[in-house]
């Protein structure tokens, strides 16, 4: 609307302009004369139409311009959106490779690490206390190696991937994954009260709960908080998962529009807005559907339904 | 007494699973490369081989194919702390190749311990 009223604007100066110049020039009172003399040729007639179709034409192309540039603009930035989001694809690719190689090495200084402790406890064993020391060694660099394999099976998923994914089993084996996702000060419960399997490839799954719980923490202020990830049977055979936080929580607006592609209310280094968009179409792909529940500062519960989910 | 031959790259891996196959009673022969255990002349003396597969220059799968034209019944056991490609595609790859084990580093000694004492008395 804005550019119309200018171009609206401009164009009434510059015909007022040369109205002006016209006038200035006795054109009209000349042209007067000369239609006087042949009015046969209806001259006046003709040039009111003149002047209208001038008009009319300088206002269409005023509107006509004005939806042409409002579409290059929408274009330029959705192209923008696109190579931002490329080049966000192009570094967790090089970062899931780094973090292949990361884990690698990793894994080898904790096998000396895990070796050499054990050998030692073994000649320790007068030594009740010492050996106590080592069994924390051990149970450190286990933790340690558990974390590594996690990072190393999400950053290179197997290409025979199961098709079926046993609910509570996954939950578990990717928890510290889950706890990395979250960082320093927020803590991350579970709350098993059913389980099942669904038609969903680990991988798929790991991505889903990742992006969901890492939504969660993101939206808890000051990294002080708690994020839980439950399941629940629901009537008979379908099975829910949710996961919870105690964070800022959704506006109305915020929550119709969570699954659009791209949305987000994060700065321009904390998320594509991709997240949420992705979970839905991977939960329903499996036949499950995704809502999420929320309250301006009250929080937020994103809850998923399995149905007919096969109990294990 | 059983003769193992352990190929890893890494220093501190091959010495820690050396003491313990020595703490175990093997006599153990140490490789940093697959060139080297090729190159060795007494590889008909060996009873196990025990290797990494993610090694520069030869890596343990191309050391599995070239154990396998030379020594056709020396069992080899494949150890692998991942990073390429994921676990399950090495053990893949690792048993397609021969090996008759493959261990996650970082794995319980006494695992490959035993696994190497059935090899012997199989």
């Amino acid at each position: 609307m804005k550019t119309i009223f200018i171009y609206s604007v401009v164009g009434i100066f510059l015909f007022a302009g040369l109205t002006g110049l016209l006038v200035r020039a006795d054109a009209f009172e000349s042209l007067y004369h000369f239609s006087r003399e042949h009015e046969d040729w209806e001259l006046d007639e003709i040039i009111i139409a003149v002047f209208s179709a001038i008009i009319v034409t300088l206002v269409a192309l005023s509107i006509f311009t004005s939806r042409n540039l409002r579409d290059l603009r929408s274009e330029i930035l959705l192209r923008e959106r696109f190579q931002r989001e490329a080049a966000a694809t192009r570094h967790l690719q090089a970062l899931g490779t780094l973090a292949g190689g990361l884990a690698h090495s990793a894994n080898n200084y904790l096998q000396p690490i895990i070796t050499l402790t054990r050998l030692s406890r073994d000649e320790v064993t007068g030594n009740s206390e010492v050996q106590g020391y080592m069994d924390r060694i051990l149970s450190s660099a286990h933790n340690a190696a558990e974390l590594f394999w996690n990072v190393l099976a999400f950053s290179h998923p197997s290409t025979a991937t199961e098709s079926i994914v046993d609910i509570e089993q996954n939950l578990r084996q990717i928890k510290p994954l889950l706890d990395l996702s979250l960082g320093q000060g927020i803590k991350l419960e579970f709350e098993i009260e059913a389980t099942g399997s669904v038609p969903l490839d680990s991988t798929s799954f790991t991505d889903a709960m990742l992006a969901m719980v890492a939504n969660a923490g993101q939206a808890i202020p000051d990294r002080d908080g708690l994020v839980k990830v439950a399941t629940f049977r629901v009537e008979e055979n379908d099975l829910g998962l949710r996961v919870e936080d105690d964070g800022e929580g959704m506006t109305a607006d915020e929550i119709s529009r969570a699954f659009d592609p791209f949305f987000t209310t994060k700065g321009v280094d904390e998320g594509n807005g991709l997240g949420l968009s992705i979970v839905r179409s991977l939960i329903e792909r499996a036949g499950g559907s995704i809502a999420i529940e929320s309250t301006k500062g009250q929080g937020t519960k994103v809850d998923i339904i399995f149905p007919n989910a096969a109990r294990t | 007494m059983t003769k193992v031959l352990l190929t890893d790259d890494n220093e501190a891996v091959r010495f820690a699973l050396a003491l313990a196959l020595k703490k175990a009673g093997f006599d153990v022969v140490e490789a940093d490369n697959g060139d080297e255990v090729m190159a060795r002349d007494d590889l008909d003396d060996i009873d196990v081989v025990v290797t990494d597969i993610l090694m520069p220059g030869k890596d343990g799968i191309e050391l599995l194919m070239e154990l396998r034209e030379r020594v056709p019944d020396l069992p080899v056991i494949a150890i692998s702390g991942g990073g390429r490609v994921s676990s399950e595609d090495y053990l893949e790859t690792a048993s397609v190749m021969g090996a008759v084990a493959v261990f996650n580093k970082p794995f319980n000694e006494k695992l490959l311990i035993e696994k190497i004492e059935s090899l012997v008395a199989a």
